[in-house]
């Protein structure tokens, strides 16, 4: 029988070219922006240009990212290619979230890297006050884990609808697609309305604790759910 | 040895308030080429994804060897509609290293006699495969593990007869004493001669399972012309 460790490296071996590409993607776009406003006129020829202008990529390039993870992620649950593989769908569960959860680090660490040292070669070195690094553990951490609860939610909505889909006559598939996705845009919403109003509470009124363990219980109920239906009524295509 | 390898028992399947497999009963023994035959929507595909594994949702018993379960049905079992989902981008090497990976019994040895014996350039991507070479590669995989049962859905579809032939006594040459092949083909001539059995599917059950010799020496019928005759309405259960 196959072990998760295997399946986690074949999976993170397979996407990491997706990450790779998005680096690159956001760097060169980064070089041509830099140029682009350098002959613009808007700003002189230095690294600070090319600081601003890696910054927005950044976030469109980890947006863009997750987006690309989640897609990947959802077709192994569906593809004959992971599903014959001899292994039970706990195990595949936990190698596919980790392996999607490990690429993403990935490309945060790599982009970190050359944001530090474009900061560096633009501002120079000087450290933080220690309290500010309290602050920001406090939002990677709530990232982190609004990052794995939405990644859990779409398993649990794309799971959900092909269990329903297929129990029904082919004909109504679609309306029922669309019924779905009205159900899920409006349980999203409600959600995701939850989660602003915690981005929005100043640090000072966090509990990180009481919001890790919420979290966990929330992933921890929704990953049991995914499981069942992958052992139960989830085929492939 | 006459040990039932693979079974299936009162086996129901419906899928989208479509009933695919009604109450099916099957029984093979270990070490025979297996014909399974059946006319377009008849089964035959459904009933490997159920044997594989893949497809979970039925009503009644399935088993491999000793067991019924699930994992281990996937792990004695290799399935050639295995390569659907893979990222078409990933050369055929790739793909390889990664089924040798995932799958424990799978021989890189094995696996590289059958590309050379196919003409498969590994380096090539899978998008740049054509239908024929597609399904020759899915066939190079699927029977580079060395398992119990290989299941082979339409393994020459878009192969020309020539290199089909090839193909056949390639397999023959290949073929482990103990392991049993099932495959599905529509162009029965060209597989019959390594059948020792087939399995017809119509209506959702099987309507016959014999061995072909004792099939030509007791009806004096091609095998061919008895799988026709099921749908000319002409022949007797098996």
């Amino acid at each position: 029988m196959t072990n998760t460790w295997t399946m986690t490296k074949v999976l993170i071996r397979q996407r990491i070219q997706t990450v790779i590409n998005t680096v690159i993607v956001t760097i060169v776009a980064t070089i041509i922006t830099a140029i682009l406003m350098y002959f613009g006129g808007s700003a002189r020829f230095s690294i600070e240009l090319f600081y601003y202008a890696f910054q927005p990529y950044l976030i469109i390039g980890g947006l863009y990212l997750f987006i690309r993870l989640a897609i990947r992620q959802e077709h192994t649950w569906v593809d004959n290619y992971y599903r014959s593989v001899p292994i039970t769908n706990l195990k595949l569960y936990m190698a596919n979230l980790f392996s999607t959860i490990c690429n993403f680090v990935i490309y945060c660490l790599v982009q970190s890297l050359i944001f530090a040292i474009l900061e560096v070669t633009t501002h120079g070195i000087h450290w933080p006050e220690t309290s500010i690094w309290m602050d920001v553990a406090e939002v990677v951490t709530i990232l982190g884990l609004t990052c794995l609860f939405i990644w859990t939610f779409v398993s649990l909505v794309h799971l959900l609808s092909v269990t329903i889909m297929a129990f029904l006559p082919e004909t109504q598939i679609r309306l029922a697609q669309w019924a779905i996705y009205l159900v899920v845009i409006i349980t999203a919403s409600y959600l995701f309305n939850q989660l602003w109003q915690l981005f929005l509470m100043p640090f000072s009124r966090y509990n990180i604790a009481a919001i890790f363990g919420v979290f966990l219980v929330i992933f921890a109920l929704i990953s049991s759910l995914n499981v069942y239906l992958l052992d139960k009524w989830v085929e492939t295509k | 040895m006459t040990t039932n390898k693979i079974s299936a028992e009162h086996l129901t399947y419906k899928r989208n308030r479509h009933l695919i497999l009604d109450d099916l009963n099957l029984n093979v023994q270990q070490g025979h080429f297996i014909g399974l035959l059946g006319a377009n929507g008849a089964g035959k595909t459904t009933l490997m994804r159920l044997l594989n594994g893949v497809a979970t949702n039925f009503t009644g018993t399935i088993q491999i060897g000793a067991s019924e379960s699930i994992v281990d049905r996937k792990q004695l079992s290799s399935f050639s509609e295995s390569l659907k989902g893979v990222n078409a981008n990933r050369t055929l090497h790739q793909i390889a290293t990664d089924y040798a990976i995932m799958y424990l019994d799978f021989s890189e040895k094995a696996f590289e006699n059958f590309t050379n014996k196919y003409e498969l350039d590994c380096h090539q991507k899978l998008s740049a495969l054509s239908k024929g070479n597609r399904k020759k590669f899915a066939t190079a995989l699927t029977l580079s593990r060395q398992t119990q049962l290989y299941l082979l859905d339409e393994p020459f579809e878009g192969i020309d007869s020539m290199t089909r032939k090839r193909l056949i006594s390639n397999m023959i040459a290949w073929k482990p004493a103990a392991a049993t092949v099932m495959i599905s083909d529509h162009h029965v001539n060209d597989v019959v001669n390594i059948l020792d059995e087939i399995v017809v599917l119509k209506d959702k059950h099987v309507v016959a399972h014999r061995n072909t010799e004792q099939l030509r020496e007791e009806t004096g019928m091609s095998v061919e012309a008895y799988y026709e005759s099921f749908y000319e309405g002409s022949a007797t259960d098996d």
